[in-house]
């Protein structure tokens, strides 16, 4: 029922708006993936639209939509998804966190414009893995090589950053010996401390102040329930 | 602190709940104050379910109900009051989803204590429930507690204390009498070091018979219409009602002058009323409780308004219609001789159905709660007795405050006994 609900849309007005904005931002359409009804390429990086048309039952619709947020978060047949709806109507949506939370964007198209309602927010790739699982297979495609260059660089750069840190600590030390600072790098580390102390302080005077309140201090039954216990058998 | 070093950590554990008829009063000792929510819960119908955009619950609880309340007729079936006189049936078990909801969300709005300190494992919780509820209450309690900490992990002891002991803590007397009158019930509970169970009377009338007698006043003055409206019987009830010292005098008085008696109670922009000529009224609302035997209230008894049933304390009954002061007497006389007198020099008078009004212009006819139960036993037992009456300083809080100082107190390794049911019940020793 779902397929051939969507299937219904591709030729419909509603995917030639969205034809029209995903071109004019410079996308070119491409085959759409298995899951969603219409797609579009810039460079790499793929979108997926998923065309709803409301029916007459808003619990229905409802449950469609979050059928299908689950179901394109299963699948992730793109980069980035959208479900594109005809209008925004609050009974007929899940609510906006669930496609916030899920990363799957809401675009309204309303008569020939398109807004984007809710932003989609692309998939991340997950590099080491994926590079790391596919050099273990001995495959060597161009994506995987690109992330390996780019995992290549990364490391280049925390050397240069701890060979950095490195020299500085060495500065710094040369320096507080030579103007005699030592002292003062003390008292620094025990200020430290000391706010460390002041936090248990506070706490301290915190606790004070819940104990002073008028129906615990003098309490004679403190004494009284803080012995039971003490003796085996109370009468 | 009575010689005994507290537990800084325990302080910052300590926490309480209190389970009323009308309100449930939670929440840690640091806060000082118990949070206070309306003992209700509304299980939500599935037309609501389909208008509420995003609501997938079924049941809310506390103040949220206000807020998902439609038509007047849905109400009845729909919203639980899971507490009736203090203690609710076994087999309810809408009542006591609703009981496990309130506790849960009280619990919920202090998880981020759990989040911000690492150190933090939990509360030590203290319940107190009415001294006269069965034993499976505080079973299902203990279940309840269990699933909450399963749930959040904020539950790292729990247990139940009665009421009137936690409000003999409060007040730090150790011997005295508790009278605890809440919506549901009125307990008296004398306390030696610890409640003498076997004194303990109860009496099922409390804030619900004036409630339901300041509504009948309504309908008698022509304001049916709103005597089926808590809100404003409530407020109504608060307004005009007087506890009249003596009540026959009290009326006889009103009925001479009354212009003197007359009030107006507003209770909206729109909505005054006028007991005009009719102010005798409003010394049968606070006589209740004190005194529903009376021959006042024979018509009213006679309509089906007060129908108080009688309370089984072991082998014994108790009328619900017992005035308060032979109640009292009964208690005191099941303690040993040699408590008595220490016993009448200190009656607490504890809980919400205690605190009436006493105008300037009428003190002559109405009293205060402690006056008039000073003026009853006074009668009763001859002036030359001394008898010694007063409120408690927090009269909504002062169970509340008992609990925190029990979970703030009782020893770690006092643990959970099912014959006493008392000691902690304790998260890693039973669950």
């Amino acid at each position: 029922m779902v397929q051939e609900r969507g299937s219904l849309l591709t030729e419909s007005p509603l995917a030639d708006v969205v034809r029209r904005y995903y071109t004019e931002l410079g996308y070119t359409e491409i085959k759409p993936p298995e899951g969603v009804d219409v797609a579009f390429k810039k460079g790499e990086h793929r979108i997926g639209v998923r065309l709803v048309k409301f029916s007459r039952s808003s619990v229905r619709d409802r449950r469609f939509i979050r059928c299908e947020i689950y179901r394109l978060l299963r699948d992730r047949p793109c980069e980035e998804l959208y479900i594109a709806v005809e209008e925004i109507s609050f009974g007929r949506l899940p609510p906006p966190y669930e496609f916030r939370e899920s990363g799957i964007g809401l675009l309204r198209v309303s008569g020939s414009s398109v807004e984007v309602a809710i932003p989609a927010t692309p998939f991340r790739k997950v590099v080491a893995t994926s590079t790391r699982s596919a050099l273990q297979e001995g495959r060597s495609s161009r994506s995987v090589g690109d992330e390996y260059l780019e995992v290549d660089q990364l490391v280049k750069v925390v050397k240069e950053l701890r060979e950095l840190i490195e020299e500085v600590k060495k500065r710094s030390d040369a320096l507080a010996a030579s103007s005699d600072k030592k002292s003062d790098w003390n008292v620094s580390t025990t200020a430290l401390e000391e706010v460390v102390h002041s936090e248990a302080k506070e706490n301290e005077k915190n606790l004070d102040y819940v104990l002073a309140a008028d129906f615990i201090e003098g309490n004679p039954w403190i004494g009284i329930i803080g012995g039971f216990g003490a003796k085996k058998e109370r009468d | 602190m009575g010689g005994t070093a507290l537990d800084p950590r325990r302080a910052l554990a300590a926490y309480g709940e209190d389970y009323g008829t009308r309100y449930f009063k939670y929440g840690p000792l640091v806060e000082q104050r118990p949070r206070v929510v309306e003992s209700v819960g509304l299980y939500l119908e599935e037309s609501h379910l389909l208008k509420m955009f995003g609501i997938e619950k079924q049941l809310v609880v506390g103040e949220d109900v206000k807020r998902f309340l439609g038509a007047r007729s849905a109400l009845a079936r729909s919203v639980v009051y899971p507490l009736t006189d203090g203690e609710v049936r076994r087999d309810d078990e809408r009542a006591w989803q609703v009981l496990a909801e309130l506790t849960r969300r009280g619990f919920d709005q202090f998880k981020g204590v759990k989040e911000s300190k690492d150190s933090f494992d939990g509360f030590y919780v203290t319940a107190a429930l009415s001294a006269i509820v069965p034993e499976y209450m505080r079973e299902e309690l203990l279940k309840i507690h269990v699933k909450i900490d399963r749930e959040l992990g904020l539950v790292k002891a729990f247990t139940v204390i009665p009421q009137p002991l936690a409000v003999a803590i409060a007040e730090k007397e150790i011997s005295c009498v508790v009278v605890e009158s809440g919506h549901g019930n009125t307990q008296i509970t004398p306390i030696h070091t610890y409640p003498i169970r076997e004194a303990v009377v109860a009496l099922y009338r409390g804030g619900a018979e004036a409630d339901a007698l300041a509504a009948e006043v309504l309908k008698d003055l022509g304001y049916g219409d709103l005597a089926s409206d808590e809100m404003a019987v409530r407020r109504f009830k608060e307004e005009a009602g007087l506890i009249p010292l003596d009540l026959s005098e009290a009326l006889k008085k009103a009925k001479e002058n009354p212009e003197r008696f007359r009030c107006k109670v507003r209770l909206s922009t729109l909505t005054e009323i006028d007991l005009e000529d009719k102010g005798w009224y409003r010394f049968l609302i606070g006589e209740v409780v004190f005194n529903p035997a009376h021959e006042l209230f024979e018509s009213f008894r006679k309509k089906g308004v007060l129908s108080i049933r009688d309370a089984r304390l072991g082998e014994e009954t108790v009328e619900g219609t017992l005035p308060l002061e032979e109640a009292l007497l009964r208690s005191i006389r099941k303690t040993p001789t040699t408590l008595h007198d220490a016993l009448l020099n200190r009656i607490i008078l504890s809980g919400g159905n205690f605190q009436w009004k006493v105008p300037e212009n009428l003190k002559d006819v109405a009293a205060s709660a402690p006056l008039k139960v000073k003026h009853l036993l006074g009668k009763r037992l001859g002036s030359g007795v001394n008898v010694e009456v007063r409120l408690t300083q927090d009269p909504q809080f002062s169970v509340w405050k008992g609990c925190v100082v029990w979970s703030l107190a009782l020893p770690e390794n006092y643990l959970w006994n099912e014959k006493r049911g008392e000691g902690w019940f304790k998260r890693g020793v039973h669950y």
